[in-house]
């Protein structure tokens, strides 16, 4: 075992009860989660507290985890659906439009860009792509993240969010241009 | 757009924004330390509290099934266990020689099957009907030369099974010749075994008898079931004295037989296997027999059981045993004076039909 380890097998070494596995395969993934997690809840302490149940959830269901997919699919696949869940308590503002293969929401999602604190990051370069990352549709932004943050696939964020492959391509699609058209002052 | 286009579009773009991103973005940000320390306690907890064997065969999908099989199995053990214990015990059956250890030789009677109905009170018996001959090793299977009176031997059983007490005797009570005394007549068979002698069948006058009688193929149960009738010490005598008594009593019989009625004691079946040639005499009981004018008996009487006066004075039945018995072995005083004795002890006893009073 060792930095050279295949997220699997350190998955698997931490299920037959190797807790340094696991610190090594938390500390590779603690940031891209907490991302996608910051960059799709407005709400800090439920971010955190998401973030927290998502590495409990893997962690309890360790024993199960079976060699299928990439780990990070895995992993995402938890983070994706206990944020559903989270989104599903919530009333009113983060309506999440599952269906919508063109990847535009019939509402638009909550954005992390009405929080004060993005407010002051919204004036620099770095700030103003964060900006335009908050301000893409929930499902665009989640297909986005999974890619940048998680490092999946077209056909790994299929998997993990459940959705058609095809429409992973056209919300990631739709979420790159976006970008690309926001930071056009900046190339 | 074909696809492949439509696919380095979005590669391009992909590209494009990672750059962006790399040179734009800021410090990722990175979760606060609070939750990495919550976290990792949180697995080291876990592992230490419920440790999970990596690739143990009864660890994951196997472990349910593994104890679904063991349950099962110990059930079905316990059940089985349990049905074995509570199953009825078999019944230990005696074979059938300990049950009837008769002499081979001899041959089942029809009237054998009266002596299961005996044997229900053998202690009611006063006067024992049967005597067992001795086990001849010789004798034939067939029909023995003698037979007794099967339907008087049935009319003895009859009252006598109905009855059950034999004492006092009641009037028209028949009764059969047997050892007064258990020395007397020894016999291989146990003290169980009795039977009596049978007509030999199909023969005109004595359908009626054996019609009433029972199938000869039954004698060997009636045998095995008879009681305890027969004196022990008959199960000691030897086939050779009871052959000399048998030719005794032969001669006997034929000196009686001018004085009416015969009466057959059980002799028949002893003379049998030594007296294959009938004379006219025997044919001539044997038919009385079957026409019911003679009292059947199996007994073969022996001067041996003069010795025991205090069985056969027992009862007036067994004194009068005795008293034809010493009658028929040609001891005519010594049946005289027993007679005597007899009726002056039991004066008021009514002498059964067919006994024959011992004269001068």
């Amino acid at each position: 075992m060792g930095a050279e380890s295949s997220d699997e097998d350190l998955m698997l070494l931490f299920a037959g009860g190797d807790v340094a596995a696991f610190d090594i395969l938390y500390e590779r993934h603690r940031g891209g989660v907490f991302r996608y997690l910051l960059r799709q809840c407005s709400d800090r302490a439920a971010m955190e507290e998401l973030y927290q149940d998502i590495w409990m959830n893997l962690i309890q269901a360790r024993s199960r985890y079976r060699v299928e997919a990439k780990f990070a699919t895995y992993l995402y696949m938890l983070a994706h659906n206990r944020l559903m869940d989270h989104f599903r308590k919530q009333r009113g503002l983060h309506t999440v439009p599952l269906d919508d293969e063109d990847g535009e929401p019939l509402e638009l999602a909550a954005s992390a860009a009405t929080q004060p604190d993005r407010e002051a990051e919204s004036h620099q370069q770095a700030g103003h792509f964060l900006h335009l990352v908050d301000a893409l549709p929930q499902a665009q932004r989640e297909v986005f993240l999974l890619h940048e943050e998680g490092g999946l696939g077209i056909d790994e964020i299929a998997r993990a969010t459940g959705a058609d492959r095809e429409a992973v391509k056209s919300r990631l699609r739709y979420a790159l241009s976006k970008l690309r058209d926001g930071m056009k002052d900046y190339l | 757009m074909s696809r492949d286009d439509n696919d380095r579009e979005l590669d391009a773009l992909m590209a494009e924004v990672a750059s962006l991103k790399q040179r734009a973005a800021p410090a990722a940000q990175q979760p606060p330390s609070h939750l990495d320390d919550a976290i990792r306690a949180f697995a080291r907890r876990e592992v230490h509290v419920r440790p999970q064997l990596a690739g143990s065969p009864f660890s994951g999908r196997w472990r349910i099934p593994i104890s679904i099989a063991a349950v099962v199995v110990i059930s079905a053990t316990v059940t089985l266990m349990v049905a074995e214990r509570h199953s009825p015990a078999p019944v230990a059956i005696p074979p059938v020689a300990e049950i009837a250890p008769a002499a081979p030789a001899i041959t089942p009677e029809p009237e054998q099957k009266q002596a299961p109905r005996e044997s229900a009170a053998p202690e009611r018996r006063a006067m024992p009907r049967d005597v067992s001959p001795p086990p001849v090793a010789s004798a034939p299977t067939g029909a023995p030369q003698l037979r007794r009176k099967d339907s008087e031997a049935k009319s003895e059983a009859a009252p006598s099974s109905r009855n059950g007490a034999r004492e006092p005797a009641e009037p028209g009570q028949t009764f059969a010749a047997s050892p007064p005394s258990k020395k007397a007549a020894p016999q291989a068979a146990t003290p169980t075994q009795t039977f009596t002698a049978s007509p030999p069948p199909a023969q005109g006058a004595d359908a009626s008898a054996a019609a009433s009688s029972p199938p000869s193929g039954q004698a060997a149960d009636s045998i095995s079931a008879a009681p305890s009738s027969r004196p022990a010490t008959e199960a000691a005598r030897a086939p050779e004295e009871l052959r000399e008594d048998s030719k005794s009593h032969l001669q006997a019989d034929e000196k009686a037989s001018a004085d009416g009625p015969i009466r057959d004691y059980g002799v028949a079946q002893l003379r049998a296997p030594a007296m294959p040639s009938q004379s006219a005499e025997s044919e001539r009981r044997r038919s009385s027999v079957a026409a019911g004018r003679v009292q059947p008996h199996s007994f073969m009487p022996s001067p041996a059981m003069e010795a025991d006066a205090a069985d056969w004075q027992a009862t007036p039945q067994t004194w009068l045993k005795h008293i034809e018995a010493l009658r028929r072995a040609g001891l005519t005083d010594e049946a005289r004076a027993s007679f005597e004795a007899f009726r002056k002890r039991f004066p008021a006893f009514v002498l059964p039909e067919g006994f024959v009073v011992p004269t001068r």
